[in-house]
């Protein structure tokens, strides 16, 4: 019996090192990619045109679509249509056959099923004016992980072509909201796989994600007063993190869980702080703004240091900016009467909001920190609760430019706005990636 | 009173703290039940006096009474200062608490969907507390009011017209024994 299972270590072992070669054969193309141009997607011009070839074998068809609706919601490329290959999935790769394409880069590879049901799948990206690799890998999913295996196929050929991760793999948290009662909805980036958390409150903020990607954050009112909660998704269990009279609403959760919220508690709505203490519970509340107005929407920047915020201070809601102790406030906005629900750019380098803007319509901003280079992203409809996907690169907002409140994303310059799909009939607002 | 007001929050985080139930239906669906119920009260009133059934039905309907008199106040967008108007009605109102000591009410401060959502509860538990502030000068203890934002939440009008908005920028009042 012991033997046995030590025989099956071995082989698992072997099986690593197998696949750690394999993997190091298929990065050593890699090197000589380098000097391949990346496409920049914030540069105004028209899409990419690639192929994106169905990978060979059973669930190669499947896999290759959920990578073309991944890549094409990114807005970034045009895809050839499969008529114009002049080159069978089977067939190896041949520059010839799309050099007359116009295509930058081709996408192929295998895909199988084994007889328990897991998914294993090969693919490797062509330069076609050089006809190098730029990447080849071997992916493998359980039964049922299929559109994961692929989002992993998209994240490689977008990180590929343009630098960035993408948000393919990240989940994506939204409200979704039918006759006044509210739910939260954890799906796949892109909105696929929602699964419903079927809290029934009238009364329920859009949660926030926890750095580990284990827990939300969100703001319910029960028993007369707002209290910020966490979830634990694994177990689907609540518990409490601050509950007093007044209105407490969570703002951002830092790297090493301390929670950033607003409070009426005291008075009037203020920026606050507490700190993780090992039993689960946190410290007690520390102070970060006094003003005898409103302060609401802690952000707080990627570096840690300075946490953007929403002050009426100055007689309209403004996005501030103030170092983690409540100093040195600056602020960012100056246009317009109403910049609420700031979020930072992963970088740190821009700051989104949701600003008021002419026809009293909230529209998507974004601006540098030092209140320079404000951009306006929407223009249609009201467009709230704007976030960035975790490498930068788009941002999800909700809008209801169509006349139902639903989740829109964009490239990060507001280029390629689509809505996404969620439940018919609901509202859906609130969108937020996970961490990566 | 400070003492009773933490007595008050560590039973309410008691309530809130027990570890809910969850059952998964299977499938996509998955049923998380928030924390008791029985910690929140009756839909909609957002306080913790509610009027019970033992309550006789002379109460009853001294409460139908008072409840009828106690107006909406209104407020400007995006503002939280009372106006004329509803200095009048909440001088109406603390008439009623004073000459009955037993009233209690609950304040519920409503935005309009204009604004963003976060900000509008922040708006809203304004709105509520200038009422409430208002109702303390004017003599009624601090003690018998309470007060919750309900932001833009719960409209009570849903049209896109300022008429609509208008009557959603307002502070409802809840009466109590």
């Amino acid at each position: 019996m012991k033997k046995q299972r030590k025989s099956r270590l071995v082989f698992t072992l072997s099986s690593i090192f197998a696949f750690i070669i394999i993997a190091m054969i298929a990065l050593a193309p890699m090197a000589q990619a380098d000097n391949i141009q990346q496409i920049d997607i914030y540069a105004p011009g028209r899409p990419i045109p690639i192929a994106i070839s169905p990978l060979a074998g059973l669930p190669g068809d499947e896999i290759s679509s959920v990578v073309i609706q991944d890549l094409d919601a990114t807005s970034v490329f045009t895809f050839l249509d499969p008529k114009g290959f002049s080159e069978s999935p089977t067939e190896p790769f041949n520059q010839a056959d799309w050099l007359p394409t116009q295509v930058v880069a081709v996408l192929k590879g295998t895909a199988s099923i084994s007889p328990e049901g897991d998914i294993s799948a090969t693919a490797t990206l062509y330069d076609v004016q050089s006809g190098a690799v730029l990447f080849s890998k071997s992916y493998g999913a359980s039964l049922g992980m299929l559109r994961s295996l692929a989002h992993d196929i998209s994240s490689d050929v977008f990180k590929q072509l343009t630098g960035y991760a993408g948000p393919f793999k990240c989940k994506l948290s939204y409200i979704s909201e039918k006759h006044g009662r509210k739910n939260i909805v954890i799906a796949d980036w892109d909105a696929y796989h929602p699964k419903t958390l079927r809290f029934n409150e009238r009364l329920l903020m859009p949660p926030k994600w926890g750095r580990d990607n284990k827990s939300l954050f969100y703001s319910a009112e029960r028993g007369g007063a707002w209290g910020i909660y966490r979830l634990d998704i694994a177990h689907l269990k609540e518990s409490l993190v601050f509950y007093r009279r007044g209105t407490s609403l969570i703002g951002d959760i830092s790297p090493s869980g301390q929670i950033l919220f607003s409070s009426s508690y005291q008075s009037s709505p203020n920026i606050y702080i507490i700190n993780p203490e090992g039993n689960g519970g946190y410290g007690p509340p520390l102070k970060l703004t006094h003003t005898h107005g409103i302060n609401v929407s802690p952000a707080l920047s990627p570096d840690g240091r300075l946490i953007a915020y929403v002050s009426d201070r100055d007689g309209s809601p403004q996005i501030y900016v103030m170092n983690t102790d409540g100093s040195n406030i600056t602020r960012v906005t100056f246009q317009g009467n109403y910049n609420t629900a700031p979020v930072w750019s992963p970088d740190g380098k821009r700051i989104a909001f949701a600003g008021r803007a002419g026809g009293g319509q909230n529209q998507i901003f974004t601006v540098k920190p030092d209140g320079s280079d404000l951009m306006q992203l929407t223009s249609y409809g009201n467009n709230e609760d704007p976030c960035f996907s975790p490498d930068g690169s788009m941002i999800a907002f909700s809008s209801d430019r169509n006349g139902v409140k639903s989740i829109y994303i964009m490239r990060s310059n507001g280029e390629g706005q689509r809505r996404i799909k969620t439940a018919n009939g609901a509202n859906a607002y609130g969108p937020r990636w996970s961490y990566n | 009173m400070r003492k009773i007001a933490i007595i008050f929050a560590a039973l309410l985080i008691t309530a809130g703290c027990a570890h809910k139930q969850v059952a998964s239906t299977g499938g996509l669906a998955n049923e998380v039940t928030p924390p008791q119920k029985a910690s929140t009260p009756s839909a909609g009133t957002g306080t913790t006096g509610v009027a019970t059934s033992s309550e006789n039905t002379g109460a009853a309907g001294q409460l139908k009474s008072v409840q009828a008199q106690a107006q909406d106040v209104f407020f400007d967008f995006d503002k939280y200062d009372l106006k004329p108007a509803s200095k009048q009605a909440l001088k109406d109102l603390s008439a009623m608490l004073l000459k009955d000591q037993k009233l209690k009410v609950a304040i519920q401060g409503n935005c309009d969907e204009r604004g963003t959502a976060e900000y509008n509860l922040a708006l809203g538990d304004r709105r509520a507390s200038a009422a409430k502030k208002y109702l303390e000068a004017l003599g009624v203890s601090a003690a018998r009011i309470s007060t919750v934002s309900f932001g833009s939440e719960k409209p009570v009008c849903k049209e896109k017209t300022e008429a609509c908005w208008a009557k959603n920028r307002r502070d409802h009042f809840v009466l109590s024994f």
